[in-house]
């Protein structure tokens, strides 16, 4: 058979969560950050990331009735999945790109380096993640800014592990290109 | 300037973003989630889905996805089981079906459901290995081992394979060799009856015709009359229509492509089994809750019959989506919803069983969608609609009322398939103040059939409400079947064929809408199938609604046409959707 370990962890507050809203508020009060804070990091803006989270768990609201997942995993990548959407959805609406970087060059604080380190150009590197695909935006954001494993990220994008590794891979050397093209034009 | 994967993680960490998070944000949108959850539940019946994006996504992108493949082949090979039919013999058609009896490689087409709305099974036949395309499903390449009980589904894109074990079935065939044992069995028996029909002329080419009946059952072969070869057969049963079409007999096919290796460096699946032998009525249940749950999005089908089961492919592949199931979930989902349908294809109970779910919402715990008598029982077993199950005594069984409807509701759908009532249709929206659509849609009739004057209509909203129908501005009776499908009873002294003006007025809610960025998403649906359609919108002057400026130069403008198609053919009912550009007045 399929393997499915799913079905050994069944998780009642899930099933619960499709018919009682005592369960699916339990489940809001479990995302409400993780959700909010990815939103953040996609979007380097508060008001916006409250908007987009709102939207999130609206559409879980919506949708939870019919949501045939079964653990609290199951759970986090259906919201995860919704929430890379949404963000996604915004990114694109919002045709002022500069407005997105000058926002995301000011909510940022910057830490001292111990070991001398050159000190990371934010900006820079904004305007670089946002030359990527969004999808490849989201992985940056899961993976670096949320710190995710490769394996749940992959199960919220619904790609092969294996794939996702050298998705990143490949984005870190766009990232290196981009950034060196920027450094070569302003040497 | 970073240099691997590790330095990165660290540069990012040092960058810090204030991700505080609002309390009263918290909290509002907690309350706000809750109370669209409350109200999503409750009002379950008047949700709908944006059928008409839905479907123009599906005709965009044929299904890929290894799940639904496996989910429909599955279940074709279940049900074309049991196509095995009656032939009979005489020395001419045993000319005829001799080639089917000795040839070593067959390819053909079977055909499921009617000739307007059919689905089609691609067979290549290579001894014990099929190898079966659908014609709603694209992308893998599926490889049937009946000596082995295997089927494999691989897709060279992806380079991803799934094996699906066929196992318990004690006389696994193909469905030729299904024709070559019922042809061989009865040859010998003197009780079946053949016709010959002779000679029929179809695109310019001649046929021979024979009819075999037997039982509930007809078959019929149309041969070549020069080559006496057999090119199509067609077996008719109370509920459904199998034909085999383009028989070629001893093709030279490839072997490698029958192939059940998987090549090197593909990922490869093992999706389980479906054990033709456990036939239970909790796995059926369990394929009931699937069908509900993910596939019909809450309620279930309209029927379980094969013909449904070989289209229901698109929709299952959405479902899965919809559910938002890893693919390993998705295989496995289908995997347990195929095995539930040997229940029903491999029916081991007393007489037949009945099915009675068309409308009846998931959960609905008053209302039976199946039921059946067990082996040895003198009760009955019924499914309810929330799936728990009751032992019935036989007086105490669904009244007639349930069949009735159920079989109204397939009569519903077979004429629109068989476009047996045929028109061009207006479409006039008024939106009221009330928040309401006020909708008329005028209807010329230039189609109907000469032998029924119960005419099927459909609104194109769950939610929406029939409130009158006149034909030639008299009245006419109607009556719901469920949510918005209606049945109208055409007067027949009154129609006068020069003149079948048809108005049909209903309702529905603004909130049945979708609300898109720019306006709201107006399904565009013939009540029947039609070859003109158009669509006016009326915004009645205290709606506190306004067409966009970018769509009308003047705001005082209350009327707009959206939409004019003419000469669709063949005729259609779901002409896909339009954006309605308003918005709040000023």
């Amino acid at each position: 058979m399929a393997k499915l370990v799913e079905q050994a962890e069944d998780d009642g507050l899930v099933l619960r969560a499709r018919t009682q809203a005592d369960a699916l508020g339990q489940l809001y009060e479990l995302y409400y950050e993780r959700i909010f804070r990815f939103c953040v990091h996609r979007l380097f803006d508060k008001e916006i990331a409250e908007d987009v989270a709102s939207g999130v768990f609206l559409e879980v609201a919506r949708g939870i009735h019919r949501f045939a997942g079964r653990t609290e995993q199951d759970f986090g990548n259906w919201v995860y999945a919704i929430a890379a959407n949404q963000a996604n959805a915004h990114i694109r609406k919002t045709l002022r790109r500069k407005k997105l970087l000058a926002e995301a060059a000011g909510s940022v604080r910057v830490s001292h380096s111990t070991d001398n380190a050159p000190e990371p150009d934010w900006p820079g590197l904004y305007a670089a993640i946002l030359k990527l695909k969004p999808k490849h935006q989201t992985i940056v954001t899961l993976r670096f800014f949320e710190n995710l494993p490769y394996e749940q990220i992959a199960q919220i994008l619904n790609v092969k592990d294996a794939t996702l590794r050298v998705t990143v891979h490949r984005i870190l050397e766009k990232l290196r290109s981009y950034l060196q093209t920027v450094k070569d034009v302003e040497a | 300037m970073f240099k691997n994967e590790a330095d990165f993680e660290k540069l990012v960490s040092r960058l810090h973003v204030d991700a505080e998070t609002n309390p009263a944000h918290r909290e509002n949108l907690r309350r706000q989630m809750l109370s669209v959850f409350n109200k999503t539940g409750q009002q379950s019946q008047k949700r709908i889905t944006p059928l008409g994006v839905f479907r123009r996504t599906i005709m965009r992108s044929p299904i890929t996805k290894i799940a639904a493949a496996v989910a429909v082949i599955a279940a074709v090979l279940i049900g074309l089981h049991f196509a095995g039919n009656p032939f009979a013999a005489s020395v001419t058609f045993a000319q005829v079906v001799q080639p089917i009896l000795t040839a070593r490689t067959v390819s053909l087409d079977i055909l499921v459901g009617s000739q307007e709305n059919k689905s089609v099974i691609h067979d290549e036949v290579m001894g014990s290995r099929i190898r079966r395309t659908v014609s709603n499903v694209q992308g893998p390449d599926i490889i049937i081992d009946l000596e082995q009980q295997k089927m494999l589904a691989i897709d060279h894109g992806k380079k991803t394979a799934t094996y699906l074990g066929l196992s318990g079935l004690p006389d696994l065939k193909n469905y030729v060799e299904l024709l070559r044992e019922t042809i061989t069995r009865l040859q010998n028996s003197a009780n079946f009856n053949v016709e010959n029909r002779g000679s029929e002329e179809i695109e310019g080419k001649t046929y021979i015709v024979f009819v075999a009946s037997g039982d509930n059952d007809t078959v019929t072969v149309w041969a070549d009359s020069k080559t006496a070869l057999p090119v199509r057969i067609e077996q008719k049963t109370p509920n459904m229509l199998i034909a085999c079409d383009n028989l070629q007999f001893d093709v030279a096919f490839d072997e490698s492509l029958f192939s059940m290796e998987v090549p090197a460096g593909y990922v490869v699946q093992d999706a389980g089994g479906i054990d033709f032998s456990k036939s239970s009525e909790s796995a059926f249940i369990e394929t009931l809750r699937i069908w509900a749950e993910i596939i019909e999005d809450g309620q279930f089908p309209d029927s379980i019959n094969l013909q449904d089961i070989v289209k229901i492919g698109l929709k299952f592949d959405q479902g899965l989506k919809r559910a938002g199931l890893t693919q390993q979930q998705q295989t496995e989902v289908a995997t347990r919803w195929g095995q539930g349908l040997v229940f029903i294809r491999f029916f081991k109970g007393q007489g037949q069983w009945h099915y009675a779910g068309v409308g009846v919402k998931l959960g609905d715990a008053e209302t039976p969608i199946f039921w059946y008598q067990p082996k040895d029982s003198d009760t009955w077993r019924v499914i309810y609609g929330d799936l728990h199950v009751e032992d019935v005594e036989e007086q105490n069984l669904p009244g007639p009322e349930l069949s009735d409807r159920q079989s109204k509701i397939l009569e519903s759908s077979r004429q629109w398939e068989k476009q047996e009532f045929v028109g061009t249709e207006k479409d006039l929206w008024h939106v009221t103040a009330a928040g309401e659509i006020a909708a008329y849609s005028y209807m010329t009739l230039i189609k109907m059939p000469q032998d029924t004057n119960s005419m099927y209509i459909k609104l194109p909203y769950a939610g929406a409400v029939l409130e009158s129908v006149t034909l030639n501005d008299e009245e006419i009776p109607f009556t719901q079947l469920i949510k918005n499908r209606y049945e109208i009873r055409l007067p027949l002294d009154k129609l006068d064929q020069s003149k079948m003006n048809l108005t049909c007025s209903w309702v529905v809610n603004m909130e049945a809408l979708e609300k898109v960025d720019n306006g709201y998403r107006v399904k565009l649906q013939g009540l029947i199938p039609v070859t003109g359609f158009t669509f006016t919108t009326v915004l009645e002057e205290d709606c506190g609604l306004e067409f966009a400026a970018e769509y009308v130069k003047d705001p005082s403008v209350r009327s707009l046409d959206s939409f004019t198609r003419k000469d669709t053919a063949p005729p259609a009912m779901d002409l896909g959707a339009c954006v309605l550009p308003i918005k709040k007045s000023d």
